[in-house]
C-alpha cells in the first residue's frame, strides 16, 4: 500500500529545470569532488550531522560501481539528477524520508536504469522523466498526489525500462532456445531415433 | 544401405562380436526387407544411467504408495523453474494440487516448450506418436530413457512369471512384431543386455521377399519373448512357427483377457498385457494375482493422480483420468500430464494397482474389398500431411475423416481412397 506523495507534475518540472551543469560537471570529473559536492548540498539541508554520518557511506558505495568508466560516468550522471530531484521542497520538508531516499540513490535500480538510458533523456525525455519520478516515490513507498494505487502500479510498469529489457531479453532468449531444440529434434540423429520397447 | 548415421553414432558401445551378430541378423538370407536401419545411440553415460535405473527398479522400494514422493517438491520447482511450457502457467510455490493439469492437445503442437531450459540437446532422438488420440507428434526423448524400456520389460517379466531377458551377443532377446504394410523394421543390439539382439519385423507380405522368409527369418532366432500388440500376434497366429515363446508381451493396445487367454492356451506361456505410452514409457504390467486383477505400476518415478473431469483427485478406488508426474524422460518431464485413460488407483501389499484400465482398443478398418487396415496405416499416413489434429469415423456406407489442419485435402483423400476405397467417405463438414 503507498502513501499518498506529492502532485506528480510538481516533480516532472523540478526534473525539467534540472540545470545541464549537473549532467557536464558529473560527466567531467567522474564522479569526482563535483558530485560529492552535490550530495554533500543536498545532505547539508537536513543538518550537518546527516552530512557527517552519509556522505562517507554514499561516496564509498557510488565509487564502487559500476566497474566500467563509461558506465560509471552514466550511473553518476542519473545519480546527480536524482539528486536534484530530491532536493525538491516537498522532500526537504519531509527529513523522516531522508534515509530511503539515500538508500535509493544507492539501490541498484539506478544502477539497471543507467545502463539503459542515457542521463540526458532522464531529463529531456517525458517518458524517462516520469519513469525517474515514479521510482522515486515508489522507493519512498509514496504514490502521487490523487492517484490510486493500481493506477500509480500500472503507469510505472508501462514505463519500467529495466523490466521491459528484462522481459524483451527473457523472450529473446526463450525465441532461441526454442529455435534450437526444434533444430535439434530436426536432425537425421533425432529423426533416425532409436529402438523403442513396448511404448 | 545406411548412408545417414555412421555405424559409431548407432552403436556407440559396439564391440567386435556385436558387430558380428548384428550383419548375421541384418544380413541373414531371409531376412526382411530392412526399412529402418537405426540404433540405440546410447554411449557408456547413457548405459550407465539405464544400469542405475535397473538398480532402482531391482530395489523395489520407491513408488509403492500413494503418497506424494519425497522428490515431488525438488522435481515441480524444477519444472516451474525450467520448462517454459510449465513456467508460464504457474509459479514456484504453488501447492502441487492446485497446478494445472496439461494433456496431449497442449503438447503436441509446441513439444520444444516441455524441453526445460538447462538440459543439453546434443543427444536428442524423437520418436513420433500418433495417432490414437488423433493428435500425432514427434515427442523429444533420450537415447537413455529409450533404452530404460528394456529393464521395465525385464522386471515385468520377472515378476510376473520369472522368465529373465537372455543376453549376449549371439542370441536374439526380443522379436517386435507389427503387421500392417510400411511398418518400421530394423534389427539391433542392446548394450544394456550385452548386446543380445532385438529385431522388429512387419508380418505383412510386404515386407519380405519371398513367402516362406518370414517363418524361417524368425525360426532361425527363436526368440525368446515375443513383444507387439493384439493386431500382431492375430497376423502371427497365421504362421506356423513350430516353436513357443517364453513369454508374449503385449503392448500399446487393450489385450482383452479372452484373447490373452486364447494366446495363453496356444503357445503355453505367460502372456503380459503391458500399460505403456510414448509421453511415459513402460508404466504398468497386468497382475494376474491380484484380487479382481489390475495392472500392477512398474514405473517407480512416476507419481499417478487420478483426476475427475474437472481436475478434482479422486479418492483411491474411484475410476478418473491417468495422470503422470516425473518419468526418466529428461528432455520432456511430465507435469500433472493427463493421459486420456481411466483407471482407478488404488494399493495393495505389492504397491500401487490400477484398476478396471481402459486402454486404447486396437482399431482395424474395413476396405472395400474386406481387407483389413491397420490403425497405424491411417495414423503413417496422417504423419505425411500437416495434420494437426484427426479421426476417423464409422458412418453407415464406411468412414469419414474429421480433420484439422492447413492440410492438401485432394491430395489425403486420394491417398485415404487408396487404403479404403469406396468405403472412405470424404471429409466430416465443420
Amino acid at each position: 500500500m503507498l502513501n499518498e506523495g506529492p502532485q506528480l507534475e510538481l516533480l516532472l518540472r523540478r526534473m525539467s529545470a534540472c540545470p545541464p551543469e549537473f549532467l557536464e560537471t558529473c560527466e567531467a570529473v567522474a564522479g569526482g569532488p563535483q558530485l560529492a559536492a552535490i550530495i554533500a548540498d543536498h545532505l547539508r539541508s537536513f543538518g550537518s550531522e546527516q552530512l557527517t554520518a552519509k556522505r562517507k557511506l554514499w561516496l564509498e558505495t557510488i565509487r564502487d560501481r559500476p566497474a566500467d568508466r563509461k558506465q560509471a560516468v552514466r550511473y553518476w550522471g542519473v545519480l546527480g539528477v536524482a539528486t536534484w530531484l530530491l532536493h525538491e521542497e516537498w522532500f526537504l520538508q519531509r527529513p523522516d524520508l531522508l534515509e530511503l531516499g539515500c538508500q535509493w540513490l544507492c539501490s541498484d535500480v539506478l544502477v539497471q536504469l543507467s545502463e539503459l538510458v542515457r542521463p540526458e533523456l532522464v531529463i529531456s525525455d517525458p517518458d524517462r522523466r516520469e519513469e525517474l519520478v515514479r521510482l522515486c516515490l515508489r522507493a519512498h513507498g509514496l504514490r502521487p498526489a490523487g492517484e490510486a494505487n493500481s493506477q500509480s502500479n500500472d503507469r510505472l510498469n508501462t514505463l519500467d525500462s529495466v523490466e521491459r529489457q528484462r522481459i524483451l531479453a527473457a523472450t529473446a532468449e526463450a525465441e532461441r532456445r526454442a529455435r534450437e531444440v526444434r533444430e535439434a529434434m530436426a536432425r537425421k540423429r533425432a529423426l533416425e531415433s532409436s529402438s523403442r520397447y513396448g511404448e | 544401405m545406411y548412408p545417414e548415421l555412421s555405424e559409431a553414432e548407432r552403436f556407440p558401445l559396439l564391440t567386435q562380436q556385436g558387430r558380428r551378430f548384428l550383419q548375421a541378423m541384418r544380413q541373414h538370407a531371409h531376412a526382411p526387407l530392412w526399412n529402418w536401419p537405426n540404433g540405440e545411440q546410447l554411449n557408456a553415460a547413457g548405459l550407465e544411467r539405464v544400469q542405475q535405473f535397473a538398480n532402482q527398479l531391482a530395489s523395489g522400494t520407491e513408488g509403492k504408495s500413494l503418497v506424494e514422493p519425497q522428490w515431488l517438491t525438488d522435481f515441480t520447482d524444477h519444472c516451474l523453474q525450467m520448462v517454459p511450457f510449465y513456467r508460464s502457467r504457474a509459479r514456484i510455490g504453488t501447492r502441487f494440487e492446485d497446478l494445472p493439469t496439461c494433456r496431449r492437445a497442449d503438447l503436441a503442437p509446441r513439444v520444444w516448450q516441455f524441453v526445460p531450459d538447462d538440459e543439453p540437446i546434443d543427444e536428442l532422438i524423437t520418436f513420433s506418436s500418433s495417432g490414437t488420440t488423433g493428435e500425432p507428434t514427434r515427442t523429444p526423448h533420450h537415447p537413455y530413457s529409450a533404452a530404460c524400456g528394456i529393464p521395465l520389460l525385464e522386471h515385468a517379466l520377472q515378476s510376473q512369471c520369472g522368465v529373465k531377458m537372455l543376453r549376449g551377443s549371439d542370441q536374439v532377446a526380443i522379436v517386435n512384431v507389427v503387421a500392417y504394410p510400411g511398418a518400421y523394421t530394423t534389427a539391433i543390439v542392446m548394450a544394456y543386455l550385452q548386446e543380445a539382439g532385438c529385431i522388429r519385423v512387419n508380418l505383412d507380405r510386404s515386407a519380405w521377399r519371398s513367402d516362406n522368409d518370414c517363418r524361417q527369418y524368425l525360426t532361425a532366432w527363436l526368440a525368446p519373448v515375443w513383444l507387439g500388440d493384439p493386431v500382431a500376434f492375430g497376423a502371427l497366429d497365421q504362421i506356423d512357427l513350430g516353436y513357443a515363446p517364453a513369454a508374449i508381451i503385449s503392448s500399446i493396445m487393450h489385450l482383452h483377457s479372452g484373447y490373452a487367454e486364447r494366446l495363453r492356451s496356444r503357445y503355453s506361456c505367460p502372456v503380459l498385457d503391458v500399460y505403456a505410452m510414448t509421453e511415459a514409457g513402460i508404466i504398468g504390467v497386468r497382475d494376474t494375482s491380484i484380487e479382481g486383477a489390475g495392472h500392477r505400476v512398474i514405473a517407480p518415478d512416476l507419481y499417478i493422480e487420478i483426476l475427475d473431469d474437472v481436475g478434482r483427485r479422486c479418492e483411491p478406488g474411484v475410476r478418473g483420468e491417468i495422470t503422470l508426474t516425473g518419468g526418466r524422460n529428461p528432455l520432456m518431464p511430465l507435469l500433472r500430464y493427463r493421459t486420456g485413460d481411466y483407471a482407478a488407483l488404488e494399493t495393495d501389499e505389492g504397491g500401487r494397482v490400477l484398476r478396471d484400465l481402459l486402454g486404447r482398443e486396437p482399431v482395424e478398418y474395413v476396405g472395400e474389398s474386406g481387407q483389413k487396415v491397420h490403425s497405424m496405416e491411417i495414423v503413417r499416413l496422417m504423419r505425411e500431411f500437416p495434420v494437426r489434429r484427426y479421426g476417423l469415423r464409422e458412418i453407415s456406407l464406411g468412414y469419414e475423416l474429421e480433420l484439422v489442419g492447413d492440410v492438401d485435402r485432394i491430395a489425403l483423400g486420394e491417398r485415404m481412397h487408396k487404403l479404403l476405397g469406396e468405403r472412405f467417405c470424404g471429409f466430416a463438414e465443420g
